[in-house]
């Protein structure tokens, strides 16, 4: 039934909070990544049945640490269990919902101290996050309606809707300062405002990027409506990753149930206001998530970036003033609405509010989404957040802003993750993706690997990023052979620029990134590539001599085991030899050895 | 043995003709898409149909299907694997994992195999850092596993 009124609205909201009244409510996360969650409730919910226990088995979106799944959460006592079994089902109904007790194994253990904690307020990863845009991850059924308004979601709109004009909606995003997440960190409220005032009969209100998508699509609607009252739009589109079938699916569902519940569509909740959403669905190529890129895609062209002048904001869809921001900035728009500016300015930093969701990868021990205000330093994202690195390696750099962000040193570890600060040290916070690496790891080899693959996704349009990247990557190539020359390094630096300056979109501009801040940070193994023909790194393989130190070497033959080519010889307790004339440098032995004993020479 | 074919039936072609709005150019990506899905690439046939059906020019139909990596103008396999190359995957072994998979099928990376079983592509950073290494089969995420026995399940019993 249709809401018609911001009563109505509540009403709903009170229902959907109160259907579960008297039933204790199990959560089991269904995100892209956990495989077995749909078994695992099923095991849950036949075993509550024989028990005579009543429960409410409800699904959850991506808690954004998808390598503990399945996890399972009873909300109402604030438990967390990871890596959950069918098999486990028992346990969980009798001992974890029948007497809060949660076994060790399903408890979380913690990267850092190995301690195990059960209760979320407790989980160190978790807690430490301040999740404003991932409110509700892991919280609510993203493919259920009912679940977010009963976490409140669609109240900042109807607020919006029915309170305030676009004008102050407009200024209260203004008096929040927040800026977008999609990379570039322009201030939506300017962006809005533009779009606003400029001339044309009517706008389109456009929402980019996926990952939100998967978590909470409704949040993601309610800021494209409460942008699309401001700006003026009739019409929106929520562009998203055709290879994302989960995200397709979620937000295709979203939009047709927030239609049919008055929520999108003619007449929001029995105002004057109608705003249409549709979904469009782009290429997974990285260039498609440009803002231009994207507005070409729906008018179903090539998605190659154009010029920013004019600006879409005044000449964007189909030759409409249109206003485009990412799924990200729109989740955070409603907690703007309706807890005020002021309150939104309470954490982050004064240049940029709030918090930015990073999603850690790589060389750590705790990978995976993390919310963390603007101004948190490398060093708490990675080894208090993240644990670490992982195994008994040691720290060497981190990749920040994705695959065209900027390496950073350990150096670099106090660096407050925000855009004016990362991008004094070369870096971005881009895509939010902080890729940690350690010490058996090649900046130079990093380099040619992302400037390969960059120039594999340059659309062409310039020549810059399209003869630049692939010059780069070649010269970078021969470095990683072992046929650079000194003279190689200056002649790197100097392209680079060129391409970070002449390029047309952020895609050439940035992608010289991980060229320049290696080449800062990391000349000494330049040079050693092109003077010393050695990778310290160790992973050059045209460069690097493996050898067994035999005073480390425990003689337990791992490193035999899976050496492809039969290069390690020793007898079981005594050290091991590699013989230079088989190995071909791959490197296995080194990740099997618990010891240490392969060294580079 | 000879090699497998897709048959591209009249039926279904005017089928996917019938779904398209009439002149309509921004359904062209839509049309693609229902193209790949049905025929598993985007026959010259079907793309010269739709150009007629959405008043543009054939040009623009090749323009799009051969810019996106999700297009093909020849049949991709009944399965298709597509190995993230973002940053965290790179760092655990998605390298390896591309390499297996490709040498174990004889093919190169973007190619399928003679009997239109399996593609091996590349993708960008699919989001699920977590569980890297990550393939997408056929859509579907896998991960979180050691890059050769990933690719031994990957591919069944096949070598
Ligand atoms: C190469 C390239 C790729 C991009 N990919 C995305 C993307 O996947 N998602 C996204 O929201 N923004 C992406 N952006 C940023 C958009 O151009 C745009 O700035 C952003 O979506 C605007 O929203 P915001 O102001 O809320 O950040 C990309 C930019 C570039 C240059
Ligand atoms: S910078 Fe690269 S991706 Fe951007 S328009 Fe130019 S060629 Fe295309």
């Amino acid at each position: 039934m249709k809401l018609d009124g911001r009563e109505a609205f509540s009403r709903a909201g009170e229902a959907a909070r109160g259907r579960d009244a008297g039933r204790t409510v199990v959560r089991v996360c269904r995100g892209g990544g956990c495989r077995g969650g749909a078994a695992v409730a099923a095991a849950i919910e036949s075993t509550a049945r024989e028990a005579g226990t009543v429960l409410a088995v409800r699904s959850a979106g991506c808690h954004g640490c998808c390598d503990l799944g399945p996890v399972v959460t009873v909300p109402a006592a604030g438990l967390f269990l990871a890596g959950v079994k069918p098999a486990d089902a028992p346990e969980i109904v009798t001992k974890v919902i029948g007497a809060g007790e949660v076994p060790d194994r399903l408890a979380v253990k913690d990267a850092a101290t190995k301690k195990r904690f059960a209760r979320e307020a407790e989980i160190p990863f978790l807690a430490g996050q301040t999740r404003i845009g991932l409110r509700n991850a892991g919280r609510i059924d993203p493919a259920d309606l009912d679940d977010a308004i009963a976490a409140g979601t669609y109240g900042a709109a109807a607020k919006a809707l029915t309170t305030m004009t676009p004008e102050q909606v407009i200024a209260v995003i203004e008096a929040s300062g927040l800026r977008g997440r999609g990379g570039a960190g322009f201030s939506t409220g300017l962006k809005w405002r533009a779009c606003r005032e400029a001339t044309g009969d009517d706008r389109f209100a456009v929402a980019n990027g996926t990952v939100l998508l998967e978590i909470d699509p409704h949040a993601v609607l309610e800021g494209l409506l409460i942008a699309a009252y401001a700006v003026g739009a009739h019409e929106g589109f929520v562009f998203a990753r055709a290879d994302s079938a989960r995200a397709v699916a979620l937000v295709k569902g979203a939009i047709e149930t927030a239609t049919a519940r008055g929520l999108l569509g003619e007449r929001i909740l029995g105002t004057d206001f109608s705003f249409t959403v549709r979904l469009a669905l782009g290429g997974s190529e990285f260039v498609c998530g440009e803002s231009t890129a994207v507005l070409r895609a729906i008018e179903g062209l090539v998605p190659e970036p154009r010029v920013k002048y004019p600006r879409s904001a005044e000449r964007g869809l189909f030759g409409r003033p249109t206003v485009l921001d990412n799924s990200e900035t729109l989740a955070l728009v409603p907690v703007v609405v309706a807890r005020g500016p002021e309150e939104f300015r309470k954490v982050g930093t004064a240049e940029s509010p709030g918090t930015k969701v990073l999603n850690l990868g790589g060389r750590v021990r705790q990978g995976g989404l993390f919310e963390v205000p603007f101004g948190t330093t490398l060093r708490t994202l990675v080894f208090g957040l993240g644990g670490g690195v992982a195994g008994k390696r040691r720290f060497k750099a981190a990749m920040v802003g994705g695959p065209s962000g900027g390496i950073l040193g350990e150096a670099d570890l106090d660096t407050p993750l925000d855009y004016g600060p990362l991008a004094a040290r070369g870096a971005i916070v881009g895509s939010g993706n902080v890729m940690v690496m350690d010490d058996h790891s090649c900046p130079v080899d990093v380099a040619r690997y992302f400037t390969h693959s960059l120039a594999a996704e340059s659309c062409g349009k310039c020549v810059p990023c399209r003869e630049g990247l692939h010059h780069l990557a070649e010269i970078l190539t021969r470095i990683t052979l072992g046929e650079g020359t000194p003279a190689d390094l200056p002649r790197l630096r100097a392209l680079a620029r060129v391409v970070a300056d002449a390029s047309l979109c952020g895609l050439g501009k940035t992608a010289p990134n991980v060229v320049l801040s290696t080449l800062d940070r990391f000349e000494a193994e330049y040079r050693a590539h092109v003077e010393d023909r050695k990778c310290p790194g160790g992973v050059c393989r045209a460069l690097t001599k493996f050898e067994i130190d035999t005073d480390l070497c425990e003689g337990c033959q791992a490193c035999q085991k899976v050496c492809p080519t039969g290069a390690i010889s020793g007898a079981k307790k005594q050290p091991h030899r590699i013989d230079p004339e088989i190995c071909t440098a791959c490197g296995m032995c080194r990740t099997k050895c618990k010891f240490d004993a392969i060294t580079v020479v | 043995m000879s090699e497998p074919a897709i048959v591209i039936d009249a039926k279904r072609v005017s089928d996917l003709l019938d779904r398209l709005p009439a002149g309509e150019a921004s359904a062209l990506p839509e049309a693609l898409r229902a193209a790949q899905a049905a025929f598993r690439h985007v026959p010259r046939e079907v793309a010269a149909a739709v150009a007629r059906r959405l008043s543009v020019p054939a040009s623009r139909v090749f323009g799009l299907a051969t810019f996106h990596g999700e297009f093909s103008l020849f049949p991709k396999g009944e399965v298709v694997l597509k190995v993230c190359t973002g940053a965290a995957c790179h760092g655990r072994g998605a390298p390896t994992l591309l390499d297996e998979l490709l040498s174990k099928l004889g093919i190169a990376s973007g190619g399928t195999t003679k009997d239109l079983k399996f593609t091996v592509e590349t993708t960008n950073c699919v989001g699920a850092c977590a569980m890297a290494p990550v393939v997408s089969v056929n859509g579907e995420l896998r991960g979180n596993a050691e890059p050769s026995a990933m690719a031994k399940e990957l591919l069944g019993g096949r070598s």
